[in-house]
């Protein structure tokens, strides 16, 4: 099959955004995003067009860089979220950590969860089981809790998309989601360092 | 990149590790946070009567930046005003411990924690006041009723 393949990839090339570049909505699903993705990298694979001219070849490869960004980018909701401030909103991560309000309830709670691990790191090094026994309910409970949160965020985020492809109040959605993406930070460091720690007490545990 | 000896030295040997409590009015409490790596850092002052930071403790779980930055931090304000405190600049923690770049969002975070301490601070002398002007007139009131 011969296609005029450059001008088929040449717009691909052009695109704006990653949402348009796929052909999709910001609240697109999983398997439709898949789908797409792989359609697209069907057509666009080197490989197809090993016998091509050189430009064409060239277009072929960035084509299917530009596919795989824009795959990985918007398949993790949270990736997707940072992409939307960054393409529509114009928020760099680095202006949210300047003008989002600091959540103070969670960064008070983020702290003194971080130092109750650290008390119970501690108390391992020194082999206090007391210790670790008094805090590990603690910490259990708030691994729980934390997953939660984190996964209430990822809902959060499904229906803001949603939100944003309604087109209403688009600077209302965008700031929600800044602030969630700004929250979720938090919650990934303290859940990242509460598995690390807990797991090792689950296998000791037996 | 590695660190400038400066950081390692407060990384290695941090400054004035700790906690006062919250609840104590003449302490002001500043706990801010990097949202992009998920730092939290807690710095609190002890300010005399007459606006004097006393001493200075912090908290910080993060990189070595953040914490050599408000390590620095607590050691810059002891003996300051309040006005002179809220003077200092995430610059002069940055020239201080020669912090590259992509670090310099950690001494941004010291300074906040600084302006978070006093304004905490502030809003707690502030609180008092106000209590205070209350407790003097049940006090008046309450004379009344006895002499009544």
């Amino acid at each position: 099959m011969t296609i005029p393949v450059s001008a088929v990839l040449a717009p691909l090339l052009t695109t704006t955004g990653y949402f348009d570049l796929l052909g999709v909505p910001v609240a697109v699903d999983d398997a439709t995003l898949t789908r797409r993705f792989r359609e697209l990298s069907r057509i666009y694979h080197p490989d197809r067009h090993a016998n091509a001219d050189a430009e064409t070849q060239t277009v072929a490869l960035d084509a299917t860089a530009l596919l795989n960004d824009a795959y990985r980018t918007l398949h993790d909701p949270f990736t997707r979220a940072e992409y939307l401030l960054r393409s529509k909103g114009g928020v760099s991560l680095n202006d949210l950590q300047k003008n989002a309000k600091p959540p103070q309830d969670l960064l008070m709670q983020v702290m003194e969860l971080q130092e109750a691990l650290m008390e119970y790191q501690e108390a391992r090094l020194d082999d206090d089981t007391g210790t670790m026994r008094r805090l590990t309910p603690t910490l259990t409970e708030a691994r729980t809790e934390f997953t939660d949160a984190y996964e209430t965020l990822a809902g959060r985020l499904s229906g803001l998309f949603a939100a944003f492809d309604s087109g209403d109040d688009r600077a209302g959605v965008l700031a929600s989601v800044a602030e969630v993406v700004g929250t979720r930070g938090y919650l990934r460091r303290v859940l990242t360092n509460l598995n690390g720690t807990l797991t090792d007490t689950d296998s000791t545990g037996g | 990149m590695p660190y400038s000896d400066k950081v390692v030295d407060h990384y290695e040997n941090p400054r004035n590790v700790g906690s006062f409590d919250k609840n104590d009015v003449a302490v002001g409490t500043g706990i801010v946070g990097a949202p992009e790596c998920g730092d939290v850092m807690k710095l609190q002052l002890k300010i005399s009567a007459d606006g004097v930071i006393e001493d200075a403790k912090f908290k910080t779980f993060g990189c070595g930046s953040a914490i050599a930055s408000s390590s620095l931090a607590t050691e810059m304000v002891k003996g300051k005003t309040l006005e002179q405190a809220l003077a200092i600049r995430n610059t002069d923690l940055v020239q201080e411990l020669a912090l590259p770049p992509v670090k310099i969002h950690c001494s941004v975070l010291a300074e906040d924690a600084i302006k978070a301490a006093i304004a905490d601070y502030q809003s707690k002398q502030a609180k008092m006041k106000s209590a205070e002007t209350l407790v003097n007139s049940v006090e008046v009131t309450g004379a009344v009723a006895v002499a009544a």
